[in-house]
């Protein structure tokens, strides 16, 4: 009787039905021949099916220092041109999913994944078509809240220092995100 | 008086009948109840047990491995680095890991435009030695597909070292993470992301750098 009564009570919203992701993130940023930088960065995260999702990512730097060849031979650009910024769209495959277990007996949900999409990078006035590889993994220590650590290399020709020049930028972060 | 003996004895055929009934039906099925030579057929159900076996660093407590990734130089850029380590399993929970690895760190732009190289070949390779702690934050296990299911592991690794680069040695901090598969009781896999924080002195610009490193590793337990 007492099942008949909580099966009858069960209602959708008890379906985890949640598929949306907002996160922030802190991190670094090693820009290829220029210094590594603290970075801060937004995302929004599609969870289309349990193994593929989609992502908008942001993040920026402001006023990236100078490097070392900066100092001995003057500053390449200035001022405002000196603030990275770069937005991407990516599509991250959950490679291992798995469960991890603090000390409570809960199991927490966790995968491990691989990313790849196009972009954008501005800095030092260029804006280039970026493209993204990056790996990361994610542990959800309560149902909606979410722990990432991300590693995500931004590849692009960039001409600020010599013509056409492929340049990378790995950026390294921590974030977390709510699961809504 | 007659109708009340035959009642009785009515009565006393039909309550025999039913003892006789009871005592047919007791222990069988009713495919039994059907059969005409009253023999019982016994189902004995199959008891083969199925064996999951688990692989875990139990037993063995050391492991020497092989890695190889990227890693990004401050004011350089991004290049691979492979390298080796040796860890020591003290409890379940800690670790204690010596590293060296090496890149070969290319050419900065600013040096390809003036078509001159401000570092001798020697000085150009990114060699590093260090210690780590680490400290399993999680243990747990992960899905490969719908069979397969690995033990797996997410260690916080933080230690000191010394950085060969540009022509000085010194010395420098590790923080990082490292997500570790168990894939058969002798072979564990590395995902390591470690930040390497160092002191360096290039072109009269003393400053400390921050570099990148990602690896992928292979571990051989014993």
């Amino acid at each position: 009787m007492a099942k008949a009564q909580s099966a009858s009570s069960f209602s959708k919203n008890d379906i985890d039905s949640e598929f949306l992701e907002l996160g922030a993130n802190i991190g670094v940023i090693n820009i290829e021949d220029f210094p590594s930088e603290y970075a801060l960065g937004v995302n929004l995260t599609f969870r289309a099916t349990e193994d593929i999702f989609l992502q908008l990512n942001l993040m920026s730097v402001s006023d990236v220092g100078l490097s070392s060849a900066e100092k001995n031979q003057g500053a390449f650009f200035s001022d405002g041109d000196r603030d990275f910024l770069h937005y991407d769209m990516l599509v991250g495959y959950n490679f291992f999913q798995g469960e991890f277990f603090t000390s409570s007996p809960a199991a927490h949900l966790s995968t491990l994944h691989i990313v790849g999409g196009i972009g954008e990078t501005e800095f030092g006035d260029e804006s280039n078509f970026s493209y993204v590889f990056g790996l990361g993994y994610k542990i959800a220590f309560y149902r909606s809240y979410i722990l990432n650590f991300d590693v995500r290399q931004y590849v692009y020709q960039s001409s600020l220092i010599a013509e056409d020049d492929t340049t990378v930028a790995t950026h390294m972060s921590v974030g977390f995100s709510y699961l809504f | 008086m007659v109708v009340m003996k035959f009642f009785v004895i009515a009565m006393s055929l039909v309550f025999t009948s039913l003892v006789l009934a009871q005592n047919n039906t007791q222990g069988k099925t009713i495919s039994d109840i059907s059969d005409n030579d009253g023999s019982v057929r016994i189902i004995d159900p199959k008891k083969e047990v199925s064996v999951a076996k688990s692989a875990a660093i139990d037993t063995e407590n050391f492991e020497l491995g092989l890695f190889a990734g990227f890693l990004a130089v401050e004011d350089f850029s991004s290049n691979l680095v492979y390298g080796a380590s040796f860890s020591y399993h003290i409890t379940p929970s800690f670790l204690a890991q010596l590293n060296y690895g090496t890149s070969d760190v290319n050419k900065a732009t600013f040096e390809d435009v003036a078509n001159a190289s401000f570092l001798s070949d020697g000085d150009r390779a990114f060699e590093y030695y260090n210690i780590l702690a680490g400290y399993r934050i999680l243990r747990g296990r992960s899905f490969f597909g719908a069979n397969k299911k690995y033990n797996s592991d997410i260690y916080l690794l933080a230690g000191i070292g010394s950085v060969d680069f540009a022509g000085s040695s010194n010395s420098s901090f590790v923080l990082g993470t490292s997500y570790r598969v168990v894939l058969t009781d002798a072979i564990v896999a590395n995902l390591d992301i470690r930040g390497h924080s160092v002191e360096r002195d290039f072109l009269d610009d003393s400053k400390r750098t921050f570099n990148t490193e990602y690896v992928f590793g292979l571990n051989f337990l014993f």
